[in-house]
């Protein structure tokens, strides 16, 4: 049986990165519905990302410029990063960043510009909730997309494939549905000449683009990259591709397909409305079915974002924050490959599920994080005696909220109240006799933090 | 099954062999999988950042070399001589070594279709040996721990170890992944955390599908196999004077497992460094020498405690460097690249194929000849006597260095 306060956990953890236990006592006498409503209405303004100012202005960029702005790139995208992780755990447009979140990792790209990930991250926010088609049709004339997946090489004479294969195979029909290795070169022939230009902005040139007839999942025109969109959105596929893609990211790894197809039709129908499709699943009567609940790993991003939520975490030197992303295996605005992240069990190995359960001890002991992620593919080799010197990360957090939230909880009720606020999923596997031996009862406020600590260190925390 | 408790579990895989942690069906189908009497032992060292196999390979009278290498090339007097018109950079004498003494196999030019200049993407192709159009999720090591699962039984993650924090694709699994520890005798990661060791050790029933049942039993594998590689990396302690680096001390701690008979069939362990763009000769020779130092050492210790001949040692580095030089005394990304690998095992040792030939080049790059994935095929199916078709998806050829 799900009671409302999971009901109201689920929908923030899912539709956004979690609340505190503050926030969700405060939302627990109020309906479902009205909650949703809410959410949506925060995400009406939204902040977008500042933090570098367009390198070039509007000029034509030098050479000289690229190799600064490619020398200073590494620094860049890591406070780049440090800047989204901090609106992901502040924004009250909660919602907005859950869906470009989302779509940072469907449209998944990197490349060595991070203002041109800025630009992105800014487009993907900006059509997080709006209509689907529109936001494609963005995609597609995005500067870091067009770096990324050689576009700028698809020529006339030369066409590159690689744009018009992974729109399709990943951005909107799904690998092998409808589409055949001749749709891929005859796409590719509309893309042609759409390129990046010396301001770093999107352009289309005329003299590189093929003009003829192209033939296109059995449609026969003169199309250019935009028509091969619309036909892309023509097709039933792509809602159906795309709202399995947020089934299994907002709901459950475990597509249901009459669901689905439901949902598809409406999202289809409604003309690819994004906010309409989300609307639909957070209303549900079966978004909130017990199998749904506590189902799903936390990604290694939601996890630290519920980390900042709860204890302000975060470290004297920003550069232990993208330590720790890439050593639990994902850091924003570096996803594997164009595929994004594989998420699901595959967040967790022996090594990062060890990680993630000593955070809570780690952080509360003191004493520093021993972060060493893989050194950078470019990175000269490490000096032997640096490595012997290196300091331990120094961790910042602050548990005073947690304890301000449970400390009027009655002694024999804490244990339970603390533990329906920290674990989304069933908890009967939670031996409590054995947590009581790690809970400190000296004092009020080391009982909260150690029971704190000891319910984020079980594995069921993991699972939101 | 009975649940051991934590000190029984210590005693068992301490003193005794760890046989009871492979179910019986893997034992008595696969030897590479077991440990019998003389288990094969693979040990794998990645270059991380695209080694330049040009300068370390080097075809001193082709005068090709020279013309692209005016300030990088190695002349006749620097090398250590393999042949009449090869040899090895100077630094890696710690393999010349071994090459003489039959215990080397050299493959030339290997690489793959279509072959990316992406670090990244890759070393994921070589990690996950996929086509080049394929995004695969696990890694070639990773199927061949999924290949002993059965019904939710597979091998324990300490089966293949990496020396690091965090474990490489190439270990990932989608059934079970590997153990990664950056130093077994300072093991704390789980047993320093008493509750979590509580918790490891708790007996979970539940639907396998269901990813609180997954998160518990993953973790009291992880705590099984941090518990035994802790427990075996205390048994021998090697006397060999390793170079004092870090690198140095990874491979003593393989030898010392390899010695102690740990039940481990695959290793591990990354050297960065190599992507040279700028001034390549100083900061490649440096960690070759560190590379073919330790190396040496590592082999002998092996040899002289009656392990070198179950061992098989593979480098490779996710692309070869550009053949020309670029304006700042380094290399750019290229593709093809020399393999090495080491054993005690080998029928022969040796140069296994031609050098890359200078004059057919594509847009500057070397053309490959061998397909890595056939190196791959060879070790699966001949060293480890695992299907290489089912850990790589369709058949290879096997080479007959093994």
């Amino acid at each position: 049986m799900i009671s409302h306060q999971q009901k109201v956990q689920h929908l923030y953890l899912r539709a956004g990165f979690g609340e505190t236990p503050a926030v969700i006592k405060e939302k627990m006498n109020s309906s479902i519905e009205k909650l949703v409503d809410d959410l949506f209405a925060r995400s009406k303004q939204f902040q977008s990302l500042h933090y570098l100012e367009d390198p070039v202005k509007g000029q034509n960029v030098s050479n000289f410029r690229v190799l600064i702005m490619l020398l200073r790139a590494p620094e860049q995208a890591r406070q780049l990063n440090l800047e989204w992780l901090d609106i992901l755990a502040t924004s009250p447009a909660q919602l907005r960043e859950k869906m470009t979140y989302f779509w940072h990792d469907h449209f998944a790209t990197s490349t060595q510009f991070a203002w041109l990930m800025q630009v992105q991250n800014n487009t993907f926010r900006k059509n997080a909730l709006g209509k689907f088609g529109k936001l494609l049709h963005a995609v597609a004339k995005d500067p870091a997309m067009i770096v990324y997946l050689n576009n700028q090489q698809n020529k006339k004479d030369h066409p590159n494939e690689n744009f018009a294969r992974e729109v399709m195979e990943l951005f909107t029909l799904g690998e092998g549905n409808l589409y055949t290795e001749k749709d891929i070169k005859e796409a590719a022939r509309a893309f042609t000449g759409w390129t990046v230009n010396k301001k770093g902005q999107f352009e289309i040139e005329e003299k590189e683009h093929d003009e003829g007839e192209k033939e296109f999942l059995g449609r026969k025109g003169n199309f250019n990259g935009e028509d091969i969109i619309n036909i892309l959105l023509e097709e039933k596929q792509t809602a159906r591709y795309v709202t399995t893609k947020i089934y299994k990211e907002f709901v459950n790894e475990d597509p249901d397909e009459a669901i689905i197809n439901t949902l598809a039709d409406e999202f289809y129908e409604s003309g690819y409305d994004i906010s309409k499709l989300m609307r639909s699943i957070f209303v549900s009567d079966w978004f909130y079915d017990e199998k749904n609940v506590g189902s799903r790993i936390a990604s290694p991003v939601e996890l630290i974002v519920r980390y900042k939520k709860l204890i302000a975490l975060d470290f004297k030197d920003g550069k232990n924050m993208s330590g720790l992303q890439k050593l639990l295996g994902q850091v924003l605005f570096f996803p594997p490959n164009v595929a994004g992240w594989p998420g699901g069990k595959t967040w967790v190995d022996s090594s990062t599920l060890a990680m993630r359960m000593n955070m809570p001890v780690r952080i509360i002991k003191g004493g520093g994080f021993d972060i060493r992620p893989k050194p950078e593919y470019e990175d000269a080799p490490e000096d032997e005696n640096m490595l012997k010197t290196k300091k331990k990360a120094e961790v910042i957090s602050d548990w005073t909220p947690v304890v301000n939230t449970f400390k009027h909880v009655k002694e024999d009720a804490l244990t339970d109240t603390m533990m329906a606020h920290f674990i989304q999923c069933s908890p009967d596997k939670i031996d409590k006799s054995m947590m009581e031996k790690y809970i400190d009862h000296s004092t009020l406020e080391k009982r909260i933090i150690s029971t704190a600590g000891v319910l984020m260190s079980l594995p069921e925390f993991q699972l939101i | 099954m009975k649940q051991h408790s934590r000190r029984d579990f210590l005693k068992y895989s301490g003193l005794a062999s760890a046989s009871m942690l492979i179910p019986g069906f893997i034992k008595a189908s696969n030897p590479f999988l077991s440990p019998a009497a003389k288990p094969k032992v693979f040990v794998v060292i990645q270059f991380s950042g695209g080694n330049d196999g040009l300068n370390c390979i080097v075809p001193f009278r082709d005068d090709l070399y020279h013309k692209y290498r005016p300030t990088l090339g190695y002349s006749k007097d620097e090398l250590i001589h393999l042949s009449d018109d090869i040899g090895m950079n100077y630094n890696l004498q710690g393999l010349a070594d071994l090459f003489f003494n039959g215990d080397v196999v050299l493959i030339n030019n290997v690489g793959y279709p279509n072959p990316n200049r992406s670090h990244f993407r890759s070393m994921d192709i070589w990690q996950t040996a996929s086509d080049e159009q394929v995004y695969l999720q696990s890694g070639w090591l990773g199927r061949v721990l999924d290949s002993s699962c059965n019904n939710g039984h597979c091998v324990k993650p300490h089966f293949a170890v990496e020396l690091d924090d965090s474990l490489s694709l190439a270990l990932k699994g989608m059934e079970m992944s590997g153990f990664a520890v950056r130093d077994p005798k300072q093991l704390k990661n789980t047993s320093e955390n008493k509750l979590i060791d509580e918790i490891a050790h708790q007996h979970v029933d539940g639907d396998e599908h269901h990813n609180v049942t997954y998160l518990h039993k993953l973790l009291t594998d992880t705590t099984e196999s941090a518990d035994y590689i802790y427990a075996q990396s205390k048994i021998y302690a090697s006397t060999a004077v390793y170079p004092q680096n870090e690198f140095g001390n990874q491979l003593k701690t393989i030898a010392e497992l390899i010695i102690s008979e740990t039940n481990t069939s695959v290793y591990y362990v990354s050297l960065s460094g190599f992507d040279t763009h700028a001034l390549q000769r100083g900061q490649q020779e440096k960690q070759l020498k560190v590379y073919a130092d330790a190396l040496k050492v590592f082999c002998n210790d092996l040899k002289a405690n009656g392990k070198f001949s179950d061992t098989l040692i593979m480098t490779f580095s996710e692309f070869g460097r550009r053949v020309e030089e670029n304006g700042s005394k380094g290399t750019d990304h290229g593709t093809a690249n020399n393999i090495y690998l080491i054993s005690g095992g080998f029928k022969q040792g040796g140069m296994m194929n031609d050098m890359p030939d200078l004059s057919k080049l594509e847009e500057g790059d070397l053309v490959y000849n061998v397909d890595f994935r056939h190196v791959y095929a060879t070790i699966l199916d001949k060293w480890m006597q695992v299907d290489s078709k089912a850990v790589l998806g369709k058949g290879f050829g096997v080479l007959d260095f093994i």
